[in-house]
């Protein structure tokens, strides 16, 4: 038994049979030497629990699959609250400015019907940059995809030293442009974004144009 | 992120349907044992994080590939461990320990995380810390790998014989010696220091 490392070492981990492990307890009653190894094994595992590792920061910057279909969502949600409170509030303006102009008299279908070509015109410009957006970001994720296929459909094959140094040499330098073109992917993600961006200024902006021209149309009423 | 109570292997059938979000859980849960073993493989820190950016990039790449062959961690251990294996390859060196600049028994003080742990305990503690990665990163590769993967990985005797392609028997004698190895050094390191300490002692009396 002194000689079967095997056997203290499923011991010292408790990963041995009930049997060897009533036999290797049997033997450590008879056997100083092996007492003395049980220990000595022990105490080194208990020095090994002391090896620290250093507090880290993540290394993963992770996938951010989640703004694709969010803002798919959110780009027809505010462009559809943006568009119908544009409808609402000059229908309400509308409506309000003809009470006032009109008194008692129920709000005539012409005064919505002259805001209505504009918001009708920047619903479907919504629904067609909406409709542009979905085909970018669907050629993006599209040629990312292929991408990683093709990158991870490489066969397995037995290679010598020198044809494994040379794989790795191609795969680092694969991986560095393949990173590379992640990065302009980002990019061109982040421009769609900024896109976005400018739409919704732009909407602000006519929003504001059309209160501005609803005012205008109530005082000129007010006026006559 | 919140926890799941998905497995592993759910995770990863979720991620490969197309849920990328489920990859970035499949880090956010091992991104610790892997950075910890590529770091007690590696010895540096800088390389530990390439490591394992690059281990997680090879799972992602390979998810597709993984048939639930293995528990996704073992698969996961193995693309590590190559990846340390050629890093220490074409750096044509032996793991590295970092040192500090001697240890500061104030500096260690602001660390200390447990009240109840005394100074001395602390430097201690830290000391044998570096004696032990010094001790490990001496030890042949499949000695220490098979120690890492025991003490700090919990891996079974059979798990680490399908990561090392080896019979379970080589295991054993691997972890045998290698605790041996560190034995003896931790116990003369030990036995130096007591003598270090006796000789300042009668040098300042």
């Amino acid at each position: 038994m002194c000689n079967q490392r095997e056997k203290l070492i499923g011991y010292v981990y408790d990963e041995c049979e009930p049997a060897e492990r009533a036999a290797v307890q049997g033997h450590l009653e008879t056997c100083p030497d092996c007492r003395t190894e049980i220990a000595a094994l022990r105490s080194v595992r208990s020095d090994l629990q002391s090896w620290q590792v250093p507090d880290h920061e993540s290394v993963w910057r992770p996938f951010a699959p989640a703004p694709a279909p969010s803002w798919w969502q959110q780009v027809p949600r505010w462009a559809m609250a943006a568009a119908a409170s544009v409808v609402m509030m000059s229908g309400a303006a509308g409506g309000a400015a003809a009470y006032m102009v009109l008194g008692q008299q129920p709000v005539q279908a012409s005064q919505p019907a002259a805001v209505q070509p504009i918001s009708a015109v920047t619903v479907n410009e919504v629904n067609a940059l909406e409709q542009r957006l979905r085909t970018l970001v669907k050629v993006e994720v599209d040629r990312l995809n292929s991408q990683v296929q093709l990158a991870s459909s490489r066969p397995a094959v037995q290679m010598s030293a020198d044809q494994a140094a040379a794989f790795h040499t191609a795969f680092d330098r694969q991986l560095s442009e393949l990173r590379a073109t992640n990065d302009n992917q980002v990019e061109a993600i982040n421009a769609i974004y900024n896109k976005l961006g400018r739409m919704q200024l732009g909407f602000d902006l006519r929003h504001e144009l059309l209160k501005t021209r609803v005012t205008d149309l109530a005082s000129a009423m007010g006026e006559r | 992120m919140p926890p799941t109570s998905q497995t592993d292997e759910e995770l990863v059938a979720l991620a490969t349907a197309g849920d990328l979000d489920c990859f970035n859980q499949l880090v956010a849960r091992w991104e610790r044992p892997i950075y910890a073993l590529a770091y007690r493989t590696l010895g540096r820190e800088e390389d530990a994080r390439d490591v394992v950016q690059e281990a997680f990039l090879r799972a992602f790449r390979g998810l597709r590939g993984f048939r639930g062959q293995a528990k996704f961690s073992s698969w996961l251990y193995r693309i590590t461990l190559n990846l340390c294996r050629d890093w220490i390859r074409r750096e044509r060196r032996a793991p590295v320990v970092q040192l500090p600049e001697g240890t500061d028994p104030i500096e260690v003080a602001d660390e200390r995380m447990a009240p109840a742990e005394s100074v001395e305990d602390l430097v201690a503690r830290k000391q044998m810390s570096e004696a032990v990665a010094r001790a490990m990163a001496e030890l042949p590769d499949e000695q220490r790998v098979a120690i890492l993967l025991k003490e700090y990985h919990g891996l079974t005797f059979q798990e680490i014989a399908d990561q090392l392609d080896c019979p379970l028997s080589t295991v054993k004698t691997r972890l045998y010696q290698g605790l041996s190895v560190l034995r003896r050094r931790l116990e003369r390191r030990q036995s130096e220091e007591a003598a270090l300490r006796r000789a300042t002692w009668e040098g300042s009396m």
